[in-house]
Parts: C-alpha cells; sequence; structure tokens
C-alpha cells in the first residue's frame, strides 16, 4: 500500500501509478457531479459546461451558504457512488475524467471504463463532510443550479483532499470484486448458521 | 409557551440532531473504536471522532446529507400542544434548514424540483402513536439520510418460507448495500401482518435506544443472535472488511396474519443522526438522548 499526492489536470502517467488499496491525497480543480448531472450528460446528451478532461469527478453534494456574492461550503462528503454505476462508464469516455471519488466501491463497468480510458476510482470515508469541508480552499464555479443544491455542479479547488481509498485502478482491477467473493462465500455460511438459528424463534 | 416559542425549541432541536450525535451512538462508537486493533482502523475512527468534534464544536452538519426528517411522535392524548405540533415541525424543519444550514433534500418526484426548505408534500413525515392518560409529547426525530435510506426494505413473506425468506434478505440486504451505507450499521426490523406494518415496525425498532434489548425475554436473545450472526459477514467499516459491520440490532413486531409473515428492514449508517424530546404541558422540556446539549 502506498500513499501518493497528485493535483488535477491528471495525466495517464500520474494515475497510471497508482494501485488499488493504495491512498491518494487529491489537490487542484475537482467537480462534484451525482445522480441529475449523469442524466444530463448522459441520457440527455448535454455538453458539459466546462472540459472536464483530466479532473476529478466527486460525488457528492454539499451543505452551502451564499456569503456576499461567493459561495462556501459549510459541509462536504462523498454520496453513494454505486448510484451512478449506469452512466459511469459512458461518463468516463465522454468526458476523459481521470479520477473519480465517492462512496463505497462501483461495478465492473466503470472498472471496464477505467482500464480503457485511463480513470481510478477511490472512496472517501463516509459521513465525515464537517472534516471534509476544510480541505475546500475555494468555490471556482456553479452550473446547473436549476438542479437544486445538492445536484448541481459545483467546481471547487481542494488541497490535500483525503485518505481517499482506491477501488478502482487505470489497469481495470477492482477491490469490489475481491470483496464480493468475500461476502458471497461469507454470506453462504452465515445464511447456514442464520437458518438454524431463526426457526428456533419463528 | 406559545406556538412561537415551541417552534424555536424545535428549530433548536433539528439543529442539534444535525451537528452533533446522541450519547448512546458517541459510546457505541467509543467502544468500537477501542476494540480496533489495526492501523487502518485506527485512522479511520481517528478521522470519524475529529469529525464529529469539529461538527459539534462549530455547529455545522456532521454529513453533508442532512437526510430526509422523519418524526415518530408520541402524543399524549392530555397534550396541549396536540393542534399545533404539526405545524411546529414544519416550520421548525424549514428554520433550521436557513439557519444551520442543511441541506435542502425535498424533491418534487414528478418535476424534481427541489423545494429549498426540507418542507415538501407529506415532507417532514409525521409516525403518530397515540399515548392515553398522558399529558407529555415525546419527539423522536431521524435525519435520515438517502445512503442508510437506500438499504431498507420491506417483503411479505409466505409462511412456510419464513426463515429461509427472512434469512436471505437479511443477508442479501446487507452485502448488497449495506456494504455502500457507511458501515458499521444500526438495523431495526420490523415483523408483521402487512407490508406497512412491518415497514413501520422497523423503522420504531431503529429508533431505539442503543444496547435496550426488547423487553420480550426470547426477542431479546434473537437480537443478540442476529448481531453476532450477521456481524460476521465481514463487512466492515466502509465496507472494506476490518472491522464491526452492525454495531446494533432491535426487533418490533405484530401478530401477523396466518397466511402473510411480512419482514421490514431499517438500517442508518455510523452517523446515526436521531434525538428525543420530551415536551411537558407547562412547556418545559427535556432530550434525554443528548444529556449535555442546551437548547434553551
Amino acid at each position: 500500500m502506498k500513499e501518493h499526492h497528485v493535483r488535477t489536470p491528471l495525466r495517464l502517467q500520474d494515475i497510471n501509478q497508482i494501485s488499488i488499496g493504495d491512498i491518494v491525497y487529491l489537490s487542484g480543480k475537482v467537480v462534484t457531479g451525482r445522480d441529475a448531472v449523469h442524466r444530463k450528460i448522459i441520457e440527455e446528451k448535454v455538453d458539459p459546461p466546462i472540459d472536464l478532461s483530466g479532473l476529478a469527478l466527486f460525488h457528492a453534494g454539499p451543505v452551502v451558504k451564499r456569503e456576499g456574492t461567493e459561495w462556501k461550503i459549510i459541509a462536504i462528503g462523498s454520496t453513494t457512488s454505486m448510484r451512478m454505476e449506469k452512466y459511469e462508464a459512458e461518463f468516463i469516455k465522454k468526458t476523459g475524467i481521470r479520477m473519480i471519488i465517492g462512496k463505497g466501491f462501483m461495478g465492473e463497468k466503470t472498472a471496464g471504463a477505467c482500464a480503457e480510458k485511463g480513470c481510478i476510482v477511490g472512496l472517501l470515508p463516509g459521513g465525515c463532510a464537517a472534516l471534509f469541508s476544510k480541505k475546500v480552499k475555494k468555490v471556482i464555479d456553479v452550473y446547473w443550479a436549476d438542479l437544486g443544491v445538492p445536484e448541481a455542479m459545483w467546481v471547487l479547488e481542494v488541497e490535500e483532499l483525503g485518505p481517499i481509498y482506491v477501488t478502482i485502478d487505470s489497469k481495470g482491477e477492482n477491490l469490489y470484486d475481491l470483496r464480493r467473493r468475500s461476502l458471497e462465500s461469507l454470506g453462504r455460511a452465515v445464511s447456514e448458521r442464520l437458518y438454524h438459528d431463526l426457526s428456533r424463534f419463528i | 409557551m406559545n406556538e412561537q416559542e415551541l417552534t424555536r425549541i424545535l428549530s433548536r432541536f433539528v439543529a442539534l440532531v444535525s451537528t452533533r450525535l446522541p450519547d448512546d451512538v458517541i459510546e457505541i462508537l467509543r467502544s468500537a473504536a477501542a476494540s480496533a486493533d489495526d492501523l487502518e482502523q485506527k485512522q479511520l475512527f481517528r478521522i470519524m471522532f475529529d469529525n464529529l468534534e469539529r461538527a459539534r464544536l462549530e455547529k455545522i452538519p456532521i454529513c453533508q446529507d442532512t437526510g430526509t426528517p422523519y418524526f415518530h411522535v408520541r402524543l399524549g392524548a392530555n397534550s396541549p400542544f396536540m393542534n399545533c405540533i404539526e405545524r411546529c415541525l414544519r416550520k421548525a424543519v424549514e428554520i433550521a434548514t436557513s439557519e444551520i444550514p442543511l441541506r435542502p433534500n425535498a424533491v418534487d418526484p414528478f418535476t424534481g424540483r427541489n423545494t429549498g426548505t426540507n418542507v415538501g408534500k407529506n415532507i417532514p413525515w409525521i409516525d403518530y402513536e397515540l399515548v392515553p392518560d398522558s399529558d407529555k409529547l415525546e419527539i423522536f426525530l431521524h435525519m435520515a439520510g438517502g445512503g442508510s435510506s437506500l438499504v431498507g426494505r420491506s417483503l411479505v413473506l409466505k409462511p412456510l418460507e419464513r426463515i429461509e425468506g427472512m434469512s436471505e434478505i437479511l443477508i442479501d440486504t446487507l452485502i448488497n448495500n449495506g456494504i455502500n451505507a457507511c458501515p458499521p450499521l444500526f438495523l431495526g426490523i420490523g415483523i408483521g401482518a402487512t407490508m406497512e406494518i412491518s415497514a413501520i415496525l422497523a423503522k420504531r425498532a431503529l429508533l431505539k435506544p442503543v444496547g435496550e434489548r426488547s423487553e420480550d425475554p426470547r426477542i431479546a436473545e434473537l437480537e443478540e443472535i442476529l448481531l453476532e450472526d450477521l456481524n460476521r459477514l465481514a463487512i466492515g467499516i466502509q465496507g472494506m472488511g476490518f472491522g464491526k459491520s452492525i454495531l446494533d440490532i432491535h426487533i418490533e413486531y405484530s401478530a401477523r396474519h396466518p397466511t402473510t409473515f411480512a419482514v421490514g428492514i431499517s438500517a442508518n449508517c455510523w452517523v446515526f443522526r436521531r434525538g428525543v424530546l420530551v415536551l411537558y404541558p407547562n412547556g418545559e422540556f427535556e432530550i434525554p438522548t443528548h444529556k449535555e446539549a442546551d437548547i434553551s
């Protein structure tokens, strides 16, 4: 397990040295995008408002406050990445994004696109939004505000955001495959046990 | 206490629950952290506790998903606040949303439009329970995050398939959805006659104090056994396979129909934001879930 400190825009050689299980601290420009942004770009085929190539996509919907003409991030953290699995592979191919940060794991379609286009996926511990809000140095812009605060595309400058645990690397290796195999085999063992235990009660 | 004063107190209660975990949740997290034996786990717990401390001191949300406000109100039949409580709760959510602030999470399911206030059609949701011969209100608040809510499930099983059915729904729910819902988790299980009954009982079960076992000794034993069995899935902190998977399980049940066996599951992430405010007829109140908090 290695620790990496990287800055956007990310080049292919930056992410090729990162493997699943490694820890990343990210600096530079990142954009948020959740369900509605994916729907807009993939389903409705709307072009992203800025060039996303080499940037990081953050699965996050922040708590924000308007102070004069500036937006301030009060709390920000990762949201369940698996919700975006349906469109993420296409999103990677269309935008050239090089890193995705979210919560939990992502599936095989995303891993395939990561290998094909050169992208990595990482998990930022969930439920820690007060702490991670301190890593946002600036709100650069907000697009598609009509989608509502959580769903809009926030363009942020972050400094040393992490620890991000890499779950998919640019070879397409996916930590989720290992976790699933382990969970399925444990699930079978627990299921037998549970059947036996439950039959005493119900 | 007039309606405006009550609304004020309730909005501070919403703010408190969003920025500070209840005492029992902190205690079980502390004990899980104390039994962490490897560096990765220790680092994660350190981040989690740093975050809680920062949110408490700065009075900002612990998690950016400040959830869907869900109230379970035990209504004393003689409480003088019966008539105004719903109005006050709705207004309190709106005030807390703009003051803390909270993230606006109420979205019209047909237009996709966010109301911006956390108040919308039937939201905040209020589950009323009538308590005869009582003059107080017990207001349970749960800020139900989206990730945790995605885990929720209820299903009506055929009675002859109840054992394999219940075992399957528990394991499937946890390994397919629980893994991405910020474990370690808290679980409420409801069993009863219909899908609706099992779902609402699962939520009431979830909201019980950590560590409190069912008053029915048989059910209390089952809660302990399920906790032990399901922790063997080794989902782990943030789904990573190390550390505790489930911190507590409660079961509530109703009589069932001879032909049905309904099971509901309600889950919550480690950031279990819930609180109880007890309101007496003279306007005095207490918050037994957050002993050191002062919102007066």
